[in-house]
C-alpha cells in the first residue's frame, strides 16, 4: 500500500480545509430545478399522446 | 500542499468506489485501492474522513468481504489528520466532526474484527444541543452533517435524538426540498429512512421524498451514495416480529 512506511501529516491549513468539507453548511443559494434525463421520454410521450388541436368547423 | 478542491475530488472518487462496492461490483480492498491509485496521498486520506462511516456501508449493508488493508487505510487517515475536540467547550462544528469520527471508529472496530487497527475516537461530552429541536431548522442542518451515522449497527445519543424527532426531520426534508438544497434534503431523508428501518412511524413517506430528490437533485457521487444507503435502509426494514421483540 502507498506510503506504508511513510507517515503523512496534514498542515493546519489542510486540517481546516478538511473540517470545512466534513461539516458542510446548507446551501445559501437555490438553483433552478434541473431536468432529470429519464423524464425526457415521459415528456415526449405526453407530447405525442396529447390530442390534436380542434379545427374550426367548415362551412360556418 | 493539498487544497479543499483536491479533498473534494478525492472524496468523490472514494464515494464512487464505495457506491460500486455497495452495488456488488468487485471483491478487492476498496479503501486501500483508493489510496494506491490516488495521485495525492493526503487527499486520498482526507477523503476517508469525509466519507466517514459510509466507507463501511458495502460491508454493513451488502455483506461485502472486508480486507485488513482497508482497516489499515482508515487508521492511516486518523494519523494524518488529528481528531477534533470533544470537550464541552469545543465548537459545534468540531463536535459534529467528532461524532462522525466516532462512528467511523465504531464501524472499524466492528467490521475489522481481528485486525489490529483501531482508532481511539471518543464521543463528544455532554452534547445537549442534540436533543434540542426547538430551532428545528438549525438542528436539521446539523443532523444532515451527521447523516453518515444513519447506518445499521450504530447507536448512541445522535440516534436517540433522531428517534424522538421524526417531525422535525420531516420538516427539515420539506424545507430543504423547497430551498432546492438537495444534498441536505438527501441527508435528512437518510435519517427518515433509518427511522423507517427502525420501525418508527413517520409523518412523511421517505420513499416518495427519495424519488423526488433523486429525479430533481442530480447525482453527485456523494449524494448518490447517500441515496443508495437510504434506499438500502428502506428496502431492508426490520421485520415487524423483530420490532415487537424489541419493545
Amino acid at each position: 500500500m502507498l506510503a506504508q512506511d511513510t507517515r503523512i501529516t496534514a498542515t493546519p491549513t489542510e486540517v481546516a480545509a478538511l473540517g470545512d468539507l466534513v461539516v458542510e453548511p446548507e446551501a445559501t443559494i437555490s438553483d433552478p430545478p434541473l431536468p432529470a434525463p429519464e423524464a425526457a421520454g415521459f415528456l415526449l410521450a405526453l407530447l405525442l399522446l396529447s390530442p390534436k388541436e380542434p379545427k374550426e368547423p367548415k362551412g360556418k | 500542499m493539498s487544497s479543499r478542491a483536491d479533498f473534494a475530488a478525492a472524496a468523490d472518487d472514494l464515494a464512487i468506489r464505495v457506491l460500486s462496492a455497495l452495488r456488488g461490483a468487485g471483491d478487492t480492498a476498496l479503501v486501500a485501492g483508493h489510496i494506491d491509485s490516488a495521485p495525492d496521498a493526503l487527499a486520498a486520506l482526507a477523503a476517508i474522513r469525509v466519507i466517514g462511516a459510509d466507507t463501511f456501508s458495502p460491508y454493513v449493508l451488502a455483506g461485502a468481504p472486508f480486507h485488513a488493508e482497508d482497516a489499515a487505510a482508515v487508521a492511516r487517515s486518523f494519523e494524518a489528520f488529528p481528531l477534533p475536540g470533544t470537550g464541552p467547550t469545543a465548537p459545534t462544528d468540531e463536535r459534529t466532526a467528532a461524532w462522525r469520527d466516532w462512528a467511523t471508529a465504531q464501524l472499524l472496530a466492528r467490521v475489522g474484527g481481528e485486525t489490529t487497527w483501531r482508532v481511539d475516537a471518543a464521543q463528544p461530552e455532554d452534547d445537549r444541543a442534540l436533543a434540542d429541536t426547538a430551532d428545528w431548522q438549525r438542528w436539521c442542518v446539523r443532523m444532515a452533517q451527521l447523516a453518515t451515522l444513519a447506518q445499521p449497527g450504530l447507536d448512541g445519543p445522535v440516534h436517540e435524538a433522531a428517534r424522538g424527532a421524526a417531525l422535525p426531520l420531516s420538516r427539515g426534508v420539506t424545507r430543504s426540498v423547497l430551498r432546492r438544497d438537495f444534498p441536505t434534503a438527501v441527508r435528512l431523508i437518510r435519517w427518515l429512512a433509518w427511522l423507517d428501518h427502525e420501525g418508527v412511524t413517520l409523518p412523511l413517506d421517505p420513499l416518495l421524498a427519495l424519488e423526488h430528490v433523486r429525479l430533481l437533485g442530480g447525482e453527485s457521487p456523494r449524494t448518490a451514495l447517500d441515496l443508495a444507503v437510504a434506499r438500502h435502509l428502506l428496502e431492508e426494514r426490520i421485520p415487524e416480529a423483530t420490532q415487537e421483540a424489541r419493545t
